[in-house]
């Protein structure tokens, strides 16, 4: 009996985001790859801007889809599989070494980031109203404020969410997210 | 002097503009293509040596070692396989394992040893271990390129690992060399092999940081 083998070079059938999920989830590397082409993008700015670092978000874009693709028979459907791999790659940040040790070497999530923002960095090379982008303030808050920031009001997470991830309480969490918008108007208005 | 009203209001504008703008940021996109890394980690273009035993054969058979044709069918296969044949033997999950990498194509685990060879084209067994040596380097060019984002004990045990195996490999190529139709020694060979590219595969798929 020949078993029945399909080449890449296969034109595959368009296949609706549902049916990929399914189909990644039984180790089809197609399907799962056409998830990779629908999700890069949001994932690598996710990780971008909780890093602050294009090139080692990229390394942890890589990781969120190796883990997605290891752990999508955990996928149940109770959310959209865009929510579960969001919230897996906020993960994989999150529990990154690299990312933590650099976070400890060169910040503290202290008074003095606060002073660095804005005094510091941003108030160095002053530019001036609007030039200011916003991504760029972004990738300058302390790493705390940063993380909640981007996860509130960025990527839509509710602040019992964000504590959940952080392991800090819904109110810390107000309180470095209030922080963060502060340090940006002031960045933004330098 | 400002008035603080004002000053309230302006700071009630401006952050009211910041949520908005943070909002509405568009999408990212990276520099170059991520996903060539990503399917270095998760492919396994390897098909496992098939575990059925051809023990019904009469012992008078003559010594044309049947596990040496598996070897090279396995390592025929592994050349159709990094073709690009659609087949994912290797999921992590053990809840996968065996599953389907597409409609038509059926999982190592549930496929006859006879359904392979219909499809592969016995190779030598000097290709064959080429074919192997081709794909271990390819993975430890991937392990080779995430090294420094592994935790420096998991590259210990690998190393160490590795350098059994590899004696293991050796060994059995000695005495493959003195006695090439013993089907027991290439066996062991194969095995030694296949345990290299899995070790090799596995740490390959360690996600970074742990």
């Amino acid at each position: 009996m020949a078993v029945a083998l399909r080449f890449e070079a296969v034109i595959e059938p368009v296949e609706s985001p549902q049916d990929d999920v399914a189909r990644a989830a039984t180790g089809d590397r197609h399907a799962f790859e056409r998830l990779y082409h629908k999700h890069v993008d949001r994932i690598f700015s996710l990780c971008t801007r909780m890093v602050g670092d294009s090139s080692r978000a990229e390394e942890l874009t890589q990781d969120a889809f190796v883990r997605a693709w290891e752990k999508l028979n955990q996928f149940r459907g109770d959310s959209a599989f865009s929510t579960w791999l969001h919230r897996l790659a906020v993960n994989v940040v999150l529990n990154d070494r690299q990312t933590e040790r650099r976070r400890r070497d060169k910040h503290d999530d202290s008074v003095e980031d606060v002073d660095t923002m804005a005094h510091g960095d941003v108030r160095s090379q002053p530019i001036p109203g609007l030039s200011i982008d916003l991504e760029r303030a972004i990738a300058k808050l302390p790493p705390g404020a940063k993380k909640v920031f981007v996860l509130h009001d960025v990527e839509g997470f509710t602040h019992d969410e964000i504590g959940g991830m952080l392991g800090v309480t819904a109110g810390g969490c107000k309180a470095q997210l209030h922080r963060a918008r502060m340090l940006l108007r002031e960045a933004l208005n330098a | 002097m400002k008035n603080p009203e004002n000053e309230h209001e302006e700071l009630d504008a401006d952050t009211r503009a910041i949520v908005r703008a943070a909002a509405e940021l568009p999408n990212l996109k990276p520099t170059r293509d991520l996903w060539a890394g990503i399917a270095a980690r998760i492919e396994a273009p390897v098909v496992a040596l098939p575990v059925h035993r051809e023990r019904a054969a009469p012992r008078v058979a003559p010594r044309v070692a049947p596990s040496w044709r598996r070897f090279a069918i396995a390592a025929s296969l592994l050349v159709v396989a990094t073709a690009g044949i659609t087949v994912s033997v290797m999921k992590p999950s053990a809840s996968r394992a065996g599953a389907v990498a597409s409609d038509s194509v059926p999982s190592p685990s549930s496929v006859d040893l006879p359904s392979f060879v219909a499809v592969a084209q016995p190779v030598s067994l000097q290709t064959a271990e080429q074919t192997f040596d081709r794909e271990i380097a390819a993975m430890r060019a991937v392990v080779d390129a995430r090294r420094k984002e592994l935790d420096p004990a998991t590259v210990r045990v690998l190393e160490k690992n590795l350098k059994l195996i590899d004696a293991a490999i050796s060994e059995s190529k000695a005495a493959l060399a003195k006695d090439p139709a013993s089907a027991f020694l290439t066996e062991l060979l194969a095995h030694a092999y296949d345990t290299k590219l899995q070790l090799l595969r596995g740490v390959a798929s360690i996600p970074s940081g742990i």
